[in-house]
Order: C-alpha cells, then structure tokens, then sequence
C-alpha cells in the first residue's frame, strides 16, 4: 500500500535534481522554484499555504512554522509540485532538524508473524520455579538414593547424610561393614535380608536390589538359610531386635491391608526403617528406649509402644505424623 | 483474580480493529501486527460444529474462493461489529499471536478504537468482544483522536487540528482542541466503497464482473483521486455478464477516477460540513495549517491534491497513514499513564 510514496519518486526521475546534493531542503525548493520561474506567491496558491509559510520553507525557519507532521507534509507538497523528489526533501530535512525526525517509528512489516520481545518477568519467575524444583528433586534424590526408596506416597522431608545404617541382630553382632558398601557388594543378598522379613509386595515389586536397612554379611550363617525364594509367611512380623541386654518396650507398626505408608524410624542416630511400607505388614522393634518416627499417610498405620495404642492425632500434619516416643518416664 | 496476575506477564496493547485491516500496537516496540479483519469459518458436512480455518491473511486469500465447507467473512462492518461471535474469536487469535510462546495466558490491557459514529451499543459490542478474547482492562478511544496523536498533530494545544481517517468502512473527520473532540462526524463511506464502486464501474461499463479483491488491487495500484499528468493501465481479468465466461481488459487510472467520484464526494461534503460547524477560532487554526489525512484511504494517490482543490485549505498526508490510528492508541495509553486513565477515554 505504501505506494504513494514510490509514485511520486518514479515520476520524478528528472536530471535536475541530482545537481543538488548536501544543500538545505528550503535551499533545493528554491532553487527548482526558480529554476521553474514561479515566484513564492504562486506556490503559496498552488499549495493553499500563506506566502509567508513558503518563504519560511525556503529560508529553513521552522520556527515560524506548525509542528513537524506539517512541515513534512508541506515539503512534500512543495516538491512534488516542482517535480523534485519528495522523500529525498523531506530526509534532508529530518537530517537538518534530528529532534523533529518522526520519533515514532515507521511501519515495518512484520514478514512473519509478530514476535515480540519475551516478556522477561516472566522468564525469571519461570526460571525460578525451574531452579528450585531442580534444587527440590536433587535434594530428593540424594536423599533417596542412600534408602533405595524412589518414590513415596507422601512428600518425607529430605533428610541429611545418614551415618552408615547397623542394625544389630542378635546373632551377627558384626558392625565393620558399612551398609552402603555391603549393599553394592552383595545386592542380591540385600534383597533377602533376613529370614524374618516378610516378602510383601512393595519389595516383591522392587525387582531391582532394593537394599533393606540391614547390612548382613556375607558371612553370616542365616544368609543361606534365607536364600531361598520361598517367601515366608506374609503375617510374620518383621522385628527389630537387639541383644538382650535389657528388657525395652516394643514399638508396633502396623500398617493396614490396602495401605501404603512412609515409615521412618529412627533410635538415637541409628536409622531403622526408612521406607515405603505396604501392608499388609507389621513392623517391630525392641531395641532402644526410645524412637523417632515419622510416619507418612496415617490412614493405614496404627502404632503400638510398651503395649498400648499410640494417638497420632497430635502429631499428624497433612498426613504426616511427626513423633518420638520413650520409656524413659 | 488470575487475569490480574496473568496481567504482570502481559503488554499494553492498542488495537486499530479496522473493518478492513487489524492493526495492534504492543507499546514500547511498535506496530507487531498488520492483518486484514477476516476469518474463516469452516463447518463440518452435517451442520455440525463450526471451527476457525483460518485468520487474518490466510483467510483474506479465501474470500470468494472458499468451497461450501468454508466461509471467509469480515465480522466488522462500517467500523462496527457486525458478528461478535467471530470478532472475539479472531481478536482473541490476534492477541494470543503477539503474546506468542509465552509462559501465561496473556491478559493485556487493550485500548480499541472506535468510530466516532458508533451508538453505545456497538462499543459495548466492541468492548465486551475485546474482554471475551482475554483483555484485562478495556479502554475505548474515538478514532480521529488517536489518528492525531498517531500522526503526532498538536492535539494538546489550544488550538485547532482537523483530522480526516479514511479507513476500510468509514471515514471520520474531526477538530480536536486541548486533548478533547470539538466537533466530529463519520461517515460509512471508506476504502471499501471504493471497492464497491470501482466493480459497479466496471460492471456498467464493460459488462464485466469482478471480485472485491480485484476491485482493491486495481484501486491500490492505478486508483487515483484526481486527475494526473501520468496515466497508469493495468490489466484485470473478470467475468462477462452476457457471455458468463472470463475475459481479460485493461483499465486506467482516468476510468478509476470517474468510478470513484461517487464516494470521493460523499468525503469532501462530509469534510465541508465539518468546517462549516467548525468554531471559527478554531476554523481560522485549521486554514492555517492545514487538514491531516491518515489512514488507507490516504494512500489512494492524490487524495490530498482533491482534498485542497475542494476545500482550498492546506492538506497534508501523515507519515505512514495506514498505522496512525493503532500508533496513537499506543500514544493515548502512554498519556493515560501519565495523566490519569480518563484523560481520552469515552464510554
């Protein structure tokens, strides 16, 4: 559509023009104005304008004149009724006057569709969000990492660096082997860790070596006992036991049939229990004088210490019950 | 309460919603968009659900070529909403495609022009279409306004500024004083009555039938307002009303010109009733300077040198026309920021 434009300068392919070059837009109006022999007062009739207006375009006196867009347009006028290039004038004149050139900037066509500058508000806060999930899912995974356990029903809060996990059992008392080093060595045997440990379906489905919290050597006489694949009796409870050394109160959990439950336990800075438990299962422990858990989605989990039912009510937030119990007192 | 939040995320636009041609202007970068007002609408064999085909110019290439299937309209007619269904579809592609790859929904704030004309109805029309495609906010400008700040006029002087907009469905002329309309007219003649009249003249006389897509491409390049030294011919193809096939024939910009007479002189008495009821204070600053054409139709070659033949006032055509009305919208917002958000608006 911009045609106008182009008309007028494909009209105007006169030799006369080029001789003037560098000079002010009033300087190249008047010199074609009397190259032509019009006198300024002829032209202000042509063009509708006062004398003066056109005495002012020629001497380059834009003060006297209205603001830009007519000046411009009056140049225009002005050249094209002496067959002179119209754009080259009014570029001369913007050359001349920097603070009356158009400040708005001409129409570019966008050749394809629009694209405007990425809005960076958003860019950050996205950004931000990105980061701090990254940061979140790192934390998460090192944290997982060490308990073997990917995925969990309820968020468990990240946890720092476990010290190597030695549950003792009353018949290998050897601590030398740390778990994690045990569990790279031998994750076959991890798997099957104990003979009392029940084959429930959350590590029957966790094909891969799923390390469970004991770290039993390869030494031990019950290992091969507890080879076999024959799974035992899905009622059995798992237990947590320690030498006799005195006589503490058990701490039961059980969690429901149908149910999954994060369950963390931890006596002193021994970690028991830091897994995805799905019941049916009943969980026992006997060894220290008091607990730590943590117990994610409380709907299936009914927890047992010295023999009497525990509330978890007070302790439960989201679902998530936060506690420790003792026998101290 | 999302569109707020989703508002940070999103731009101040100024939307020239043209019968013709849609203009937005995303403030701080510019014109982003410059497609004609026309959607395709396609609709399943049985009668079934209707789809968007296409928009803007895809949809514009469709326009008398379409299968059965397939309707390309211009929802906007004479400046207004003629279908609010399909404006607020296409307004809403128009925004989504500026705002495009970003993370939210957009929800600008959107300044549209209207016409001077318009009853309460159609900008409320034009309103309510404008919130529909996902405008936070909603600011109505009259158009000659915004094609004065667009084509920078001292509109905040105590002195007079005549402005002409001939656009795609009308054409308002207006003289504007200290940031306010002093008086104001539109008429429903603009670029596609030209259109019209150039097929009419074309129709009477040569027995031929052309499409409005013809009909602009010749106005556009050998359509004239007044006589020039230089002739310019070009050849069209249509169809033969007496025979019913299609044939092909030349046309000049002088039968251009005696086609367009018609509408041409429906502007100029709209533009002399103007300066008849134009104050005379006011009518004395506008002899003096001088009257501003913008928009398309002031590109229709020596529009201007007809304008000052008629009315023996100065006339000047603005800097890049087509966009001064979506460029002063994008101005108004500016202004409204700095000097409270009433300052052009109208309701």
């Amino acid at each position: 559509m911009n045609e106008t434009d182009q008309g007028w300068s494909e009209a105007n392919g006169t030799a006369a023009e080029q001789s003037f070059s560098n000079v002010s837009p009033g300087e190249r109006l008047r010199a074609a104005r009397e190259a032509q022999g019009l006198s300024t007062r002829a032209v202000a009739t042509h063009l509708n304008l006062p004398a003066a207006s056109v005495e002012a375009l020629e001497a380059d006196d834009f003060e006297r004149l209205p603001p830009a867009t007519f000046v411009r347009g009056y140049l225009r006028s002005y050249a094209r009724l002496l067959d002179i290039d119209a754009d080259e004038v009014v570029a001369d004149y913007e050359a001349l006057e920097p603070d009356q050139a158009q400040k708005i900037h001409i129409y570019q066509p966008l050749p394809d569709p629009a694209k405007p500058q990425r809005n960076t508000g958003a860019w950050v806060v996205g950004g931000g969000i990105a980061v701090a999930l990254m940061a979140a899912g790192l934390a998460w995974f090192q944290g997982a990492g060490e308990s073997g356990v990917p995925e969990a029903v309820e968020p468990a809060p990240a946890v720092e660096e476990a010290p190597p996990i030695v549950v003792e059992r009353s018949e290998t008392r050897e601590q030398e082997s740390p778990g994690d080093v045990e569990r790279e060595e031998s994750p076959a045997s991890a798997v099957d860790a104990g003979p009392e440990e029940s084959e429930s379906p959350a590590s029957a489905a966790n094909a891969e070596p799923i390390p469970r919290l004991e770290a039993v050597p390869d030494t031990s006489a019950q290992q091969s006992v507890a080879a076999p694949t024959i799974p035992p009796p899905n009622d059995a409870p798992r237990t947590f036991s320690s030498a006799p050394v005195r006589e503490y109160s058990p701490l039961v959990i059980r969690v429901d049939d149908g149910g999954e439950a994060w369950i963390e336990v931890e006596a002193g800075a021994e970690r028991l229990v830091r897994e995805l438990v799905v019941g049916p299962e009943t969980i026992e422990f006997n060894h220290a004088e008091s607990y730590q858990l943590v117990i994610g989605d409380v709907r299936y989990v009914e927890v047992d210490f010295a023999g009497e039912a525990v509330n978890l009510r007070p302790h439960t937030r989201n679902r998530v019950a936060r506690f420790s119990v003792s026998d101290t007192e | 309460m999302f569109k707020g939040i989703r508002g940070l995320f999103s731009n101040d636009l100024s939307i020239d919603l043209g019968t013709a041609n849609t203009l937005i202007y995303l403030r701080g970068q510019g014109i982003v968009l410059s497609e004609p007002s026309v959607v395709a609408i396609q609709q399943d064999k049985d009668g079934g659900s209707k789809r968007i085909a296409a928009v803007g110019a895809e949809a514009k290439r469709m326009l008398g070529r379409t299968p059965g299937t397939i309707r390309a309209i211009r929802p906007l007619k004479d400046g207004v909403i003629a279908d609010f269904t399909v404006t607020e579809k296409m307004l809403q592609h128009f925004i989504k495609k500026v705002h495009e790859a970003r993370f939210f929904k957009p929800s600008p704030r959107v300044l549209v022009c209207v016409p001077c004309g318009s009853t309460q109805v159609e900008r409320r029309a034009i309103r309510e279409s404008a919130t529909g495609a996902g405008a936070r906010e909603v600011h109505l400008i009259e158009e000659p306004m915004a094609a004065a700040l667009g084509a920078s006029m001292p509109v905040d002087e105590a002195s007079g500024s005549m402005v002409l907009d001939i656009g795609g469905g009308t054409s308002e002329v207006a003289v504007l004083s200290l940031n306010g309309i002093v008086y104001s007219a539109s008429v429903r003649i603009g670029g596609d009555r030209f259109d019209d009249a150039i097929i009419n003249y074309v129709r009477r006389n040569y027995g031929i039938l052309i499409g409005e897509s013809t009909a602009e491409r010749v106005k556009q390049e050998c359509g004239t307002a007044f006589p020039d030294t230089e002739v310019r011919e070009m050849e069209v193809r249509g169809r033969n009303l007496a025979q019913g096939v299609p044939r092909s024939f030349t046309l000049n910009s002088n039968e251009i010109l005696e086609g367009l007479q018609e509408p041409l002189s429906g502007i100029v008495s709209a533009l002399k009733t103007a300066l008849e009821q134009t104050p005379p204070e006011l009518g004395a600053d506008v002899a003096e300077r001088g009257i501003v054409l913008t928009g398309g139709g002031a590109l229709l070659r020596n529009i201007d040198r007809l304008i000052m033949e008629e009315t023996g006032l100065p006339v000047v055509v603005a800097d890049d026309p087509l966009t001064c009305v979506a460029r002063g919208g994008g101005r108004a917002l500016e202004l409204m920021d700095e000097r409270g958000a009433d300052l052009f608006v109208t309701e």
